[in-house]
């Protein structure tokens, strides 16, 4: 069964927010979040799928596709910085200090997570439930709970370091 | 007393624990400081990173009322001149309905005279069903076959790109990566651990380990980019025709790694 109009109109219209909401936190860069969720719902159009799987697939093509990006953009900064080229570490275009800060840190945080780690916790925070969540991964349900936990803790680990650096000086 | 596992108390704090469990967890933390303390700093790391996400998010851009959107993918693709679906629609069109014409000829020949071999090409032709539509590039990563892995599967690189990631192996498993001049990618498991499980998807293979064993990872050194990761961490990665370590290993030799699960 191809997924008709209808399907895809109300897939569109529940995931949309979520997805980019996922995408974004997961790049960390709001045009190539739109441009991957894009690229999952043109995506889903090839797809038969029963409806309660439409949401997991989607989540995951999405998350392949922000790998994809980032490890396109991972290649280009060491070309870039083999060249002596520092165009890729522009500064944030942020305005606010210290909003561009805690962004950064957040980001160095999440970075410091394995692919998988970030994944796992992002999906958690959009709702997915345990066996989701280890469907997409190809893990165990049973083995969920623990791997998220130990995320949890790794990436608090990274995310207070770098309070400590931020830290004003006495 | 026995503590709860780490496990158990996400579980808990996630409200995934079977209605078994959670009777028995609830009972041992109503008498466990300890697991209590543990579930506390389980339930602030998730808060603080919940809160920290916050200071990623911007604004959801208004999406595309869903009909435009719909139409607006649909000519994407159209424009992608992708004709996967596209085929979808238009096979149907007129040569379709000349091919259902020719099927319905044929079948009356066929089913008038049992003798002819134009009954068994007319069984083989209606043999496959529609036309299937062309997996995505990027999917889940599907499942192997079911007949018993393999000892070894090798794999081409997507887009120059390869992925090995190894799960679940016992500690003290040994996992040797080294550089080949070989254009795929191949795993190999031996011993203990030889029932390993495969699984297969473009440029990536994942390997879910038993009782240990030793496993051999050899990476194309002329991928443009090859990874491997330990239970989730990534190892080494490979490129340039290089092997750059990313976690500690046991033992180091030019061009040939041996990392050790668990340490």
């Amino acid at each position: 069964m191809l997924l008709r109009p209808v399907d895809f109109q109300s897939a569109y219209r529940d995931l949309y927010p979520s997805l980019f909401r996922y995408a974004h936190r997961f790049t960390g860069d709001a045009d190539a979040a739109e441009d991957i969720v894009q690229e999952a719902f043109l995506r889903l159009l090839d797809q038969d799928l029963p409806d309660d799987e439409v949401r997991p697939w989607i989540f995951v093509v999405a998350t392949n596709l922000a790998r994809d990006r980032a490890r396109k953009r991972e290649r280009r900064r060491r070309l870039l910085a083999a060249r002596g080229d520092t165009r890729g570490s522009v500064s944030s275009p942020y305005e606010d200090v210290e909003r561009a800060e805690r962004v950064a840190a957040v980001r160095w945080a999440l970075e410091e997570l394995s692919d998988r780690d970030r994944q796992m916790l992002l999906m958690r925070e959009e709702g997915f439930r345990y066996v989701e969540i280890a469907e997409a991964l190809g893990v165990r349900p049973t083995s969920v709970g623990a791997l998220i936990a130990r995320a949890l803790k790794r990436f608090t680990a990274a995310y207070t370091a770098t309070e400590g650096l931020n830290a004003p000086s006495e | 007393m026995l503590h709860l596992s780490e496990g158990e108390l996400q579980n808990c704090l996630d409200g995934e624990l079977e209605r078994e469990d959670a009777a028995r967890v609830r009972d041992h933390l109503a008498r466990c400081p300890d697991c209590g303390q543990r579930l506390d700093e389980l339930r602030l790391a998730a808060e603080t990173f919940s809160n920290a996400l916050l200071a990623l998010d911007t604004a959801v851009p208004v999406a595309e009322e869903p009909s435009l959107a719909f139409e607006a993918a649909l000519a994407e693709r159209g424009r992608q001149g992708d004709a996967r679906l596209s085929h979808r629609w238009r096979a149907w069109g007129t040569l379709g309905r000349a091919a259902a014409l020719i099927l319905v000829v044929a079948g009356a020949a066929a089913a008038l005279a049992p003798g002819l071999p134009l009954r068994d090409w007319f069984a083989g032709l209606l043999e496959p069903e529609v036309p299937t539509i062309e997996t995505p590039v990027l999917e889940p990563v599907r499942e192997g076959p079911a007949a018993p892995s393999p000892a070894a599967v090798s794999v081409d690189p997507e887009e120059g790109r390869i992925q090995v990631r190894l799960e679940g192996f016992a500690p003290e498993s040994n996992v040797h990566v080294r550089l080949t001049d070989s254009p795929d990618a191949r795993v190999r498991v031996e011993g203990q651990g030889a029932g390993a499980r495969f699984v297969v998807a473009p440029g990536t293979v994942k390997v879910v380990g038993g009782n240990g064993g030793e496993i051999w990872v050899e990476l194309p050194r002329a991928a443009a980019e090859a990874e491997v990761e330990i239970d989730g961490e990534l190892a080494v990665i490979a490129a340039y025709g290089r092997l750059q370590l990313r976690r500690p290993a046991a033992d180091t030799l030019e061009d040939d790694v041996v990392f050790r699960v668990g340490d």
